[in-house]
């Protein structure tokens, strides 16, 4: 990145403000997809534990439902943690078994 | 990469827009695996909620990541071998 800053000139459009304008494009894709991301895990989340821990909806959220629904977050968050890790890891030794071979 | 906006880029800036475009989209697709993933061994492998997973729940997770990608390798290949098996008929 820091190649793209080459000699600062007087010019109207600097390699400077290029660069800029490229860090801000790459930065709002990447947020685009994290906001993505986080929407898609929020709504499994909600899916979930409203399955689990609201099996007789009543006429409100009993506290028992509501402790079992912030466990259920953490759990599920916890499930997408091992699941990313696992399928990282599988991901790496697949690249590896097929570069040894 | 279907529009052009006016971003007043130079090729070698515009190349690594692309590129870094291509790892976002490949970021994005191991994300998607991952939420289905989780979703589907979820389902498989949490009874009721507690305050932290059970040691065999844990252990289910990772088993059923990776026995969902050897099923799907191994079915890769079943079909592939009754396909070379047909051809070579």
């Amino acid at each position: 990145m820091a190649s793209l800053f080459g000699g600062s000139s007087s010019s109207t459009s600097t390699p400077a403000d290029m660069a800029a304008r490229l860090e801000q494009v790459k930065n709002s894709i990447h947020n685009e997809l994290a906001l993505q991301n986080a929407q898609e895990l929020m709504n499994k989340v909600t899916e979930k534990c409203f399955a689990k821990c609201v099996p007789k909806p009543g006429g409100s959220l009993s506290s028992s439902e509501e402790k079992c629904l912030s466990q259920c977050m953490e759990r599920y968050l916890e499930a997408f943690d091992t699941v990313n890790r696992t399928y990282i890891a599988r991901l790496k030794k697949e690249r590896f078994d097929q570069q040894s071979s | 990469m279907a529009e052009q906006p006016n971003l007043n880029l130079d090729p070698a800036s515009r190349k690594e827009l692309e590129q870094f475009i291509e790892t976002q989209q490949a970021q994005s697709r191991v994300q998607t695996q991952v939420q289905m993933l989780t979703s589907m061994c979820w389902d498989k492998c949490v009874g009721s909620i507690s305050s932290s997973f059970s040691r065999s729940e844990h252990s289910c997770l990772a088993n059923c990541v990776d026995r969902f990608l050897d099923t799907s390798v191994f079915l890769v290949k079943k079909v592939e071998d009754q396909r070379s098996a047909a051809m070579g008929h």
